[in-house]
């Protein structure tokens, strides 16, 4: 049977009790720099407000 | 003639008739033909339609159309990743060896306009570095070499640009930035490269390696050469947005080299805490003694400014990942990625390829926490800095025969400032400051507000007025 990120969902909702963040969010296989960089973006707390600036102006108000 | 001329010198003597823009471009194509090759700085010399242009611009010099026109009948070169009509852009790529635009690049229609004379298209790191290169070697065109000592790197991605402007085969070049790819070479090479406020000038026309970063400057003899390119060069253009509103026609945006002369502006100028301790000891001495000609010109020096702990490299390598493997997409599915010159080239596309949505996302969230950090720096009504400054690079160039993280393990450097004010879209200066090891250049940046290029073009042309570090010819190259 072909599994759909649909059918992949159900089987990680089913298991939620199983910490599963590294089936959802795994880490870059490639080199240690690029894992390191992940690992250390994943570290920083973020919360509700935390937006990215989709402008992407430089002159945009801060 | 002297080809370490600055564009005002080389524009008075045109002017003068002392030589036409014909005999000048002919002077220069001749440099880049013969000692182009020693540097590996140039891709294509673009012979034909710098003759064509330099006879424009000597038509529009003898009719005396010559008023504020700074770069008419100048020659220069482009970094070879902004397109140009019926001429090869390659991108420094094998697989893009024999693509062709019919169309020029804005920046490019832009000095044309100013009559400027394109010579030639200048190597560069493949791709512009967007796949992770650990080594000078990755360009078709081989290690870009600084004519200061050609055993070590011109520095990079603008490598052509870096060598080509350092040894005077070209008056000033046109480089690029994500990030660190004018200040880089600009340190590396002996020249001043200007990288602009994001936005400031277009990108239209140019490869893109990371939408959100990417920025276009010009790599000069001095800081007034860059004044009056930038002034050439930037504005709004309909086709990048990312233009509209940061350099707007009829604003005060401009101010002439001489009235800088004229007007030094008394500046408060930071340094960040930890920026110039763990660099080479030349390194930090040439700064300190910038610091002193800085103090020296009634500036006011404050120390000890706190940087981020937020992790900047990091978010900029993730950012770059996601950003470049979309923009080489095609690229990486053809498999043509095997042919790229360095070994990091040739896989590193298929892991950012990797790279989640999440994870690019969140990287934009923490960069807008950065951006807010750092630019605050200038904000705090207490410290009220208007620049900053800090040694370019933690070391001299880089030798060929080794990679870039086996070249000096014993300096770590400091607070990245370089990747920290490219996520905030700060325009900064790379000032030749002295050598240092093998007699190879080191350099001081200021950095700025965006849209504050008047402050920091002021102070550098100031600082350059009471120096002479940027007037030093590399051996072999006079």
């Amino acid at each position: 049977m072909k599994t759909t990120r649909r059918s992949f969902a159900k089987v990680l909702g089913a298991v939620a009790l199983v910490p599963s963040a590294e089936l959802v969010f795994p880490l870059p296989g490639g080199p240690k720099k690029q894992r390191e960089s992940v690992e250390k973006l994943r570290a920083v707390a973020l919360k509700n407000g935390d937006e990215p600036d989709f402008t992407f102006s430089a002159l945009a108000k801060r | 003639m002297n080809p370490y001329a600055t564009l005002d010198e080389l524009g008075a003597m045109l002017r003068a008739k002392e030589f036409s823009s014909l005999e000048l471009t002919r002077f220069y194509l001749d440099r880049l033909e013969k000692l182009g090759p020693k540097l590996n700085a140039v891709v294509t010399i673009t012979r034909e339609r710098a003759e064509v242009e330099a006879k424009r611009a000597d038509a529009e010099i003898a009719a005396g159309r010559t008023q504020n026109r700074p770069l008419l009948g100048i020659p220069y070169g482009v970094k070879d990743l902004l397109a140009t009509k019926g001429i090869p852009t390659t991108w420094g790529a094998e697989p893009y060896r024999n693509q062709v635009f019919d169309y020029d690049a804005t920046v490019v229609n832009k000095l044309t306009e100013a009559g400027a004379v394109l010579c030639a298209k200048l190597a560069m790191v493949e791709l512009a570095g967007g796949f992770g290169y650990n080594n000078a070697d990755a360009s078709f065109t081989g290690p870009g070499k600084t004519p200061w000592n050609t055993d070590f790197w011109s520095g990079g991605s603008s490598s052509g640009p870096g060598a080509a402007v350092g040894a005077a085969l070209v008056p000033f070049a046109i480089g690029s930035e994500t990030s660190g790819s004018i200040l880089t070479p600009s340190a590396f090479s002996g020249v001043t490269g200007l990288r602009p406020t994001y936005g400031a000038v277009s990108r239209h026309g140019a490869m893109a390696c990371a939408w959100t970063l990417d920025k276009l400057g010009p790599m000069c003899r001095t800081a007034a050469d860059c004044n009056s390119v930038l002034h050439a060069i930037s504005g709004e253009d309909p086709n990048d947005p990312t233009t509209i509103g940061v350099y707007v026609s009829g604003r005060a945006t401009f101010i002439a080299n001489s009235m800088m002369r004229d007007h030094p502006r008394k500046l408060r100028i930071g340094i960040i805490k930890g920026s110039h301790e763990k660099v080479q000891k030349e390194v930090r001495e040439n700064f300190f003694r910038s610091i002193d000609v800085l103090r020296g010109q009634g500036h006011t020096i404050v120390e000890d400014l706190a940087w981020t702990e937020l992790p900047v490299s990091a978010t900029v390598g993730v950012i770059v990942d996601a950003e470049a493997a979309s923009a080489f997409e095609d690229l990486i599915r053809s498999g043509e990625t095997k042919t790229l010159r360095e070994a990091n080239d040739r896989i590193g596309g298929f892991e950012a390829a990797a790279t989640l949505a999440v994870d690019y996302l969140r990287a934009q969230r923490i960069r807008a926490m950065i951006r807010r950090e750092l630019l605050a720096i200038f904000d705090k009504v207490d410290l009220n800095v208007d620049l900053i400054a800090a040694p370019t690079r933690s070391t001299v160039a880089y030798p060929l025969d080794r990679n870039f993280d086996e070249a000096y393990k014993g300096v770590s450097g400091g607070p990245s400032l370089i990747s920290g004010m490219n996520l905030a879209g700060a325009p900064a200066i790379s000032l030749p400051n002295g050598l240092g090891e093998n007699g190879l250049p080191t350099a001081m940046q200021l950095i700025a507000a965006p849209a504050n290029e008047i402050a920091l073009l002021n102070a550098a042309v100031n600082f350059q007025a009471a120096t002479n570090d940027h007037k030093k010819v590399p051996r072999g190259f006079e």
